[in-house]
Order: structure tokens, then C-alpha cells, then sequence
């Protein structure tokens, strides 16, 4: 059941690629003064780090081995197709590199998610305690807020 | 053979079963393989056992692909060698690429030494 927690990531990196797309087609034609100040892809990132800290928050419910582990498949699985889009992006003439840097900072908080929840299924094998972990993921959590709200300002 | 930062060399690992061939990432900065003659480097291995200190390398991470289906970054297998320890081979240069190495290097930092950057 918490699997569906990652639907939002899904959906996000969807609207991520169509905003791609829509940039691709729309930014090259226009003259340089009738750019959009914000790429819509910009603002489709921003939005999936929102939803990578609602992930986060959400793993705080997760228990057992089993779905740890399939969480972490689920979560490889994200990271993969996140992967693709950063590329995307880096090969892109159109972006800047402020949108370089935003898709690297969410990929290694992907990565640090991933890592902890490496940690956290290898945990569940020898000793059955979640706080540590969980601790972890709300302060990562917090943190990860923190910058982004300053960004945003 | 002088290596550089994020290059993919092979190197004998003296591991509990024996010495052990196996592909590394070079860790150190060039200032300090070029000072030393020596570098720090970390494990990489195609055996498949994905626990905490198991960190998949796909071929996104690299210059370019390896000759091995499947390898895994043993996080905390880092060890010292001489410039001298690297055992040629006919393989072209691959390098792991500068964002995924950041990764790496968080990733062993965390599962290795247990300090989170």
C-alpha cells in the first residue's frame, strides 16, 4: 500500500518530460527577448522535488523487509528514468544551467534516498529498528525543504 | 601509467580470500596521485550481492560501457596503490562521469564511514 507513495514521482517525471518537449519545440523559434523568464521544465523539477520530500516523508510508514525492498526496486526503477531526463537536459541547447544544476541536485537526493533505504532494508535483516532510519529520512527531509524553499524565494 | 581522478583501472585487491584482480575508481584529486605517486581507489565487482555497502554502476555512470553485463561499486573496499600496481590492459579509457562520481563518493561516505555530507 505504501508503494503508491511513488505515484506521485511517476506522474511528476511524465509531466516533466512532456514540459521537455513542449520547451524543445517552443524555445528554439522564439526570439531571445520573448522567452519565458521560467522554462515550464523548471518549474516541473521543482515540483518533483516536492514530491521526492513527500516520498520521504511517506517512508516513514513503511515496514517489514519485503516491501523495503520492493520500495527500493520501485525507487532504482525512478532513478533510472530520472537518469534519462537529466541527460536529456544536459544535451539540450535550450536549458540553462541553472536546470542542470536543479536535476543534479535531485538526482543525488534520489541517490540519498536510495542509499538509505539500501541501509535501512540491510538494517531490517540483522535488527529489527526503524528510528535511526527514520530519523535519518525526516532530517534529509527538512533539509532538503529548507533549500528548496529558499530557492524559491 | 599515471592515473587520473574518476579513471576505471584494474588492481590487485589483497582481500581476506587472497589477492584478487578486479576493476577500481581512482578516488584521490590528481594533486595528490602526481605528490604521492600513489592513489586511494574503490572496488568494483560484477558479483551480484546488493547489500548496504552494494552500489549498482550502470553504464549511464560511464564514459563508456564495460565489457560486464552487471558491477557493483564495493563501498567500503577502498584502498591505497602505487601508480605502478595498475595492471595494463587492452581496454579503452573509461571514466566515471563527474556528477555520478560526486554520487559515488557521497555514497561511500555514508555507507562506509557513516557520515552523511
Amino acid at each position: 500500500m505504501q508503494l503508491v507513495s511513488l505515484n506521485p514521482i511517476d506522474s511528476s517525471l511524465k509531466r516533466t518530460q512532456t514540459a521537455f518537449r513542449n520547451s524543445e519545440r517552443l524555445l528554439p523559434r522564439a526570439p531571445r527577448k520573448s522567452r519565458p523568464r521560467s522554462l515550464p521544465l523548471d518549474d516541473r523539477l521543482q515540483e518533483l522535488q516536492f514530491a521526492l520530500l513527500g516520498t520521504m516523508v511517506a517512508l516513514q510508514n513503511v515496514s517489514g523487509e519485503l516491501e523495503s525492498k520492493q520500495l527500493l526496486n520501485d525507487l532504482r526503477h525512478q532513478i533510472l528514468r530520472f537518469r534519462t531526463i537529466k541527460d536529456a537536459i544536459e544535451l539540450s541547447l535550450v536549458t540553462s544551467e541553472d536546470l542542470s544544476s536543479i536535476a543534479k541536485e535531485i538526482l543525488i537526493t534520489f541517490y540519498d534516498l536510495e542509499g538509505m533505504l539500501r541501509r535501512k532494508t540491510a538494517k531490517s535483516k540483522a535488527k529489527p529498528t526503524r528510528s535511526t532510519i527514520i530519523a535519518a529520512i525526516a532530517e534529509k527531509s527538512r533539509t532538503a525543504l529548507a533549500l528548496a524553499i529558499t530557492r524559491a524565494k | 601509467m599515471k592515473p587520473s581522478q574518476r579513471d576505471i583501472v584494474e588492481l590487485p585487491f589483497n582481500l581476506p580470500q587472497g589477492v584478487e584482480n578486479h576493476p577500481a575508481i581512482v578516488l584521490s584529486c590528481n594533486d595528490a596521485i602526481e605528490l604521492e605517486s600513489a592513489f586511494v581507489a574503490v572496488m568494483v565487482t560484477s558479483e551480484k550481492i546488493d547489500d548496504e555497502y552494494s552500489f549498482p554502476l550502470i553504464d549511464g555512470m560511464i564514459t563508456k560501457p564495460m565489457n560486464k553485463p552487471y558491477r557493483e561499486i564495493r563501498l567500503y573496499l577502498v584502498s591505497l596503490f602505487r601508480n605502478d600496481d595498475i595492471i595494463p590492459n587492452s581496454q579503452p579509457r573509461i571514466r566515471v562521469k563527474a556528477d555520478d562520481f560526486e554520487i559515488i563518493v557521497r555514497q561511500i561516505t555514508a555507507s562506509a564511514f557513516g557520515i552523511e555530507l
